[in-house]
């Protein structure tokens, strides 16, 4: 039994004061709030398009993998370099001798089951117990070649394989990194999830108020941008690409009800608007603005390898010049106080920055995949210059793409791969 | 009731408009609710905020079933809980001669004030005290619910409860004495 004296209304009438307890909050309150549920969203969205990107690049990119390049045809070219220079090399007298692994005797017969001295009416098994180094003579180079590796003549990376239909021995060399030439014109396409909105700027004080509306009503899209460019490699850390590029940029504004009086109906026949089309900002309804821009961008790239994987990174700094294809969007005119479509206030051309991230992978020595973080910013208005607000579109989102080698020139051997 | 259900649709559409109109709603009463748990007005406004933040972005979860205002409440707690476990430290001391105190004042002294001095008289308890009374007595959960919020034992919160409500009851036994109800201070480390 408890030693407190304490009635059970005590929990009770504590309940009931603490419930009848409210406080106003301070005045800038909701506005932290509003701005971090915006962040919060943006983070989440973010997030979404990554996760799908990621899983949409891994899925082309094992595809990709599994259809064209599972094999070692893409390898052939070093495999005859190697062998090449393994003959060249000035190999001792005790090494390169035995690398032939048939003695001269049987050389000189004219078949090979002579030459093995095999009996068609004896079993095969009987030869390869008592011959083993002549039935496999890829052994035989195999042990000559781990010799030339242990005195340094022969590169670590060389095996040795037997060729069965061609009855040949080749000597190949592993590539590990078949890292992009340091010389190639590469074509590389991208798609890019982004959330695009537009940075606001009052350019006379009269505009402030309809900024401030603006930006307590309006918020970001989903969109996207989509690339095609030819990338030239120029050593194996810098390279400069071009093309063109589709852009989605825009925002949703908010929107009310037509203001009822027929002073704005006059004036709106006045500068050639449909009255009923005409909307105050608000926060009944929404109107999604949307710009679509072709661009054509020149970007500069960097490239770091990460360590001796396939992996690198690459930053890449550029503009682009863009040209306004088509649009949907309602623009504020103060001389009717309402948002309008009126294509007039737009600007037909745009020059936008842009910055990228990308992580790269070489899947062999012709294509890469990538992946990374791109953020885009408009650096002229969208409007006119005559109008009073200047709107930078921007955007960041998360790039999928893949690169693929037109061709490389390989100084060696004085050819086009 | 039908307008509270299609003001938290619209919410949950992200419409910016409704989003303020549910938090001018609610806010005073969940700021009231912060205030027990925080150390100051500041920090019961930053928990607010923190809170609603986490209701916009959580809203979809919301089944309508049951009381939207304890589905909020709920999540609000447990910002502020989240909160005290980040950023103070919950001392469960106290003065072992007031813990034992036995009071004879009972809920009749708590009738008869006013709600914000009810208020003071909780928030003037040392951080662990507060938090474990605010939950158990205040928002109903069991000590055993507490135990996992907080991350003690079941026996350690009923005994936080028991001490917090014996300083409370010492307070309250000098204000049913004195007839006062403002300017006494419970006595505590």
């Amino acid at each position: 039994m408890s030693k407190f004296r304490i009635h059970r209304s005590f929990e009770e009438e504590l309940a009931k004061k603490a419930n009848e307890f409210s406080m106003q909050p301070s005045a800038g309150s909701w506005s932290r709030i509003d701005q971090g549920v915006q962040e919060t969203i943006f983070t989440k969205r973010l997030w979404k398009f990554t996760g799908l990107g990621s899983g949409l690049a891994l899925v082309i990119a094992f595809f990709v993998y599994s259809t064209y390049f599972n094999s070692e045809e893409s390898l052939r070219a070093e495999d005859d370099q190697e062998i090449t220079s393994l003959f060249t090399n000035p190999v001792p007298a005790s090494v390169a001798t035995p690398v032939n692994p048939v003695p001269a005797e049987l050389d000189k017969s004219q078949n090979r089951e002579e030459r093995l001295n095999i009996s068609s009416d004896k079993n095969i098994s009987q030869y390869t117990r008592s011959l083993p180094s002549f039935n496999r003579p890829e052994k035989v180079v195999e042990e000559h070649l781990d010799q030339a590796k242990t005195i340094g003549i022969a590169p670590k990376n060389l095996r040795i394989n037997l060729d069965k239909k061609e009855e040949n021995l080749i000597l190949k060399k592993r590539v590990k990194t078949p890292l992009l030439p340091k010389d190639g014109w590469n074509i590389q396409a991208s798609f890019t999830p982004v959330y695009a909105y537009r940075s606001l700027n009052a350019k006379i004080d009269e505009a402030k108020p309809l900024e401030n509306k603006k930006n307590e009503l309006d918020k970001g899209i989903t969109s996207f941008n989509a690339s095609v460019m030819a990338r030239y490699h120029f050593t194996n850390k810098f390279s400069v690409a071009f093309g063109v590029t589709y852009s989605q940029f825009g925002e949703v504004i908010g929107i009310g009800p037509k203001r009822q009086n027929p002073v704005y109906d006059a004036m709106a026949l006045e500068y050639g608007y449909n009255p009923n089309n005409m909307r105050t900002p608000g926060n009944a309804n929404s109107y999604t603005n949307r710009y679509h821009y072709l661009q054509v961008p020149v970007m500069v790239y960097m490239k770091n390898p990460l360590g001796n994987s396939r992996f690198s990174l690459s930053s890449g700094l550029g503009i682009s010049l863009g040209y306004l294809l088509s649009q949907k969007s309602m623009v504020y005119d103060y001389r009717v106080e309402h948002y309008v479509e009126n294509k007039n206030f737009l600007r037909n051309y745009n020059a936008m920055a842009h910055a990228q991230a990308l992580l790269e992978y070489s899947v062999n020595t012709r294509w890469t995949v990538q992946a990374g973080p791109q953020l885009n910013y408009s650096l002229v208005s969208t409007y006119q210059n005559y109008y009073t607000i200047s709107q930078h579109q921007y955007s960041v989102g998360m790039s999928f793409g893949l690169q693929w080698k037109v061709f490389r020139f390989d100084k060696r051997r004085g050819v086009k791969l | 009731m039908r307008d509270e259900i299609s003001l938290i649709k619209a919410c949950i559409k992200q419409n910016r408009a409704a989003q303020q109109k549910l938090y001018e709603l609610y806010a005073p009463k969940m700021l009231g609710v912060c205030f027990r748990y925080a150390s100051s007005r500041e920090e019961a406004e930053d928990m607010l905020q923190e809170g609603f933040i986490r209701v916009f972005s959580k809203l979809d979860s919301f089944r309508f079933q049951g009381s939207f205002e304890g589905w909020l409440r709920r999540i609000i707690v447990n910002t502020a809980i989240n909160i005290i476990r980040k950023y103070q430290n919950l001392k469960y001391e106290c003065d072992i001669d007031d813990a034992e105190y036995t009071p004879a004042a009972s809920g009749d002294v708590i009738a008869s004030m006013y709600s914000r001095e009810v208020i003071d008289m909780v928030r003037d308890l040392p951080n662990g005290y507060r938090t474990v009374l605010n939950l158990y007595a205040i928002e109903g959960y069991s000590h055993k619910e507490i135990a996992e919020m907080l991350g003690i034992n079941e026996s350690s919160s009923r005994s936080q409860y028991t001490r917090a409500k014996a300083l409370l009851a010492k307070r309250l036994e000098k204000i049913e004495s004195f007839g006062l109800t403002n300017n006494v201070k419970v006595s505590h480390p």
